[in-house]
């Protein structure tokens, strides 16, 4: 299951016993093996402004967008007490993530598509947006 | 900037070292200025010398990549541990960072790792080292061999597990810190590196490697951590998001015991006719989970905690949803007849479903082999079905 601003895990871990429970379905176990929060950033934080930047100097106008559909534990960083900022960064491409034939791009063919060396630049320009 | 040596004869003019900046800018804010725009033209100096170590290193890169895919750790099989945080360790030590650890939890050891640059700013990295599970029989190129296939209007891609989940745009972001040090090029910010090879599971241990109190410590000074990503689609768009979605990772077991109806052991299909089935006890539980559309959450209460759309956000999706191309995406990744129809509605969801939507249907679709695994069809004493993360 996935969670969005502010569902946590642990409320809807019991969300779901307690679903089952009413619908006749109590004897069915529920082990959570894992799992974490949302994660959220503020748009004006110096590290979103440095990746925007970043991008720009790339030539790409970046699409600003709430959240990732997808899941990483950055709320062990963004929740207290650290209440860093996180970012998904990097220029590149890849796809077939938990699926076969899973690959990332080397050299692309499409000059506007960055592949292993124009992502690693990309890092590069990150670092010095931020300095 | 150039990680002149000691012994570098002093410059002068506009080839001023951040050494000299600093003791001059300690003088008073008319030489900050100064040094600042001196800094400035330097570091683009500097960043044209690491971007054609970048070029120059690419078959290295290609090869550490190769390297690395080729050791598959997987929390959900305890497979290459501890190989694979020592492996991690190992690709910190080479990238420049002076400080590497293992570090332990109650699960699999992370890895802590510290670069200082003697940079005024510090950035945090995240890396995960796990993978997912992969079954070679699925794939067109053996998944640990990280070959170079062409793909027709893509270009060359390295085909395999882990290749762009994550450990493809971890290793660009590796080949950078390798391109400062051939380039002899002071980083511009230090860098503090945590890795966790428990990610595929949903990092149940995570905590105990960021909260450790050095970990914890030198975390407190940065600006902010990154996960590298391949953030590209073939367009070449690129999205900013500001957050990520949390998730749980559960596994439903439907078993005779608990239930005191079915069988005791695994038995025969044809016996369902006198002995009622787990199997199917749980099928009739995931069908509550979900309405009728097959992927709005029936949960009571699911939404409940769904905190209302700021003005600021609303102005987001409303600037970003023109630009964004949601039938290409089902046009990419679905089934002609399998794919939701296109609502703007879908766009404001606050349960938007990322995962993978395989052929064969399941509670939590997310990743085909552990549904595979875990979901069992027949008749046993007892049913499973996994949901997995990321």
């Amino acid at each position: 299951m996935r969670l969005v601003p502010d569902m946590t895990a642990k409320e809807t871990l019991e969300l779901l016993k307690s679903h089952l429970r009413k619908k006749g379905f109590g004897d069915i176990e529920v082990n959570m093996t894992g799992g974490y929060d949302p994660t959220e950033t503020p748009a004006d934080s110096r590290l979103v402004q440095a990746m925007v930047t970043t991008y720009r100097k790339s030539g790409i106008e970046p699409l600003v967008w709430p959240r990732l559909a997808g899941s990483w534990p950055g709320n062990t960083f963004t929740g207290a007490p650290l209440k860093l900022a996180a970012g998904i960064f990097g220029l590149g491409h890849g796809a077939g993530a938990h699926a076969p034939d899973e690959y990332w791009l080397v050299e692309s063919a499409n000059p506007k598509v960055a592949g292993m060396d124009g992502s690693a630049r990309s890092f590069v320009d990150l670092f010095y947006a931020l300095a | 900037m150039k990680s002149n040596g000691a012994d570098s004869p002093p410059l002068s003019g506009d080839a001023v070292t951040r050494r000299d900046f600093v003791q001059s800018a300690m003088v008073g804010a008319t030489a900050i200025a100064l040094g600042d725009r001196r800094v400035a033209f330097l570091s683009l100096d500097d960043r044209d010398a690491v971007v054609a170590q970048i070029t120059a290193q690419h078959d290295a890169t290609v090869k550490m990549l190769q390297d690395w895919i080729a050791l598959p750790s997987i929390a959900a099989e305890n497979k290459n541990y501890p190989q694979g945080p020592e492996y991690m360790a190992k690709l910190a030590r080479d990238a420049g960072f002076q400080h590497v650890e293992v570090v332990p939890t109650a699960g699999k050891s992370g890895v802590f790792a510290t670069l200082d640059a003697g940079a005024r700013t510090s950035l945090a990295i995240y890396f995960m080292y796990d993978v997912k599970q992969y079954d070679p029989a699925e794939w067109s190129s053996p998944p640990l061999e990280a070959r170079i296939v062409d793909r027709a209007g893509v270009g060359k891609v390295m085909v395999g597990r882990g290749t762009t989940n994550s450990k493809g745009p971890e290793m660009a972001c590796l080949a950078a810190l390798h391109a400062f040090k051939a380039a002899r090029v002071k980083l511009p910010v230090n860098l503090v590196l945590v890795c966790e090879g428990e990610e595929e599971i949903g990092s149940p241990n995570f905590r105990q490697v960021v909260f450790k109190p050095e970990v914890e410590a030198a975390l407190r000074k940065c600006a902010g951590i990154i996960i590298p990503l391949g953030s590209q689609s073939l367009d070449g768009a690129v999205e900013v998001n500001l957050g990520a979605k949390g998730v749980i990772e559960a596994e439903l077991v439907s078993s005779g015991e608990k239930w005191g109806r079915g069988p005791k052991l695994d038995i025969h299909s044809s016996l369902a006719a006198q002995v009622d089935s787990p199997a199917w006890h749980l099928v009739q539980a995931l069908h509550t989970l979900v309405k009728a559309d097959g992927h709005t959450p029936a949960v009571e209460g699911f939404f409940d905690k769904v905190r209302p759309l700021t003005p600021a956000q609303r102005k987001i999706l409303e600037d970003a949803i023109p630009k964004k191309n949601e039938a290409a995406t089902k046009k990419a990744l679905a089934s002609s007849t399998g794919s939701r129809t296109s609502r703007g509605t879908t766009r404001w969801s606050v349960w938007r479903r990322s995962r993978r939507s395989t052929s064969r249907g399941s509670w939590a679709a997310t990743r085909g082999q552990a549904e595979r695994r875990s979901c069992r069809t027949r008749p046993s004493r007892r049913s499973t079905c996994a949901s997995c993360p990321t």
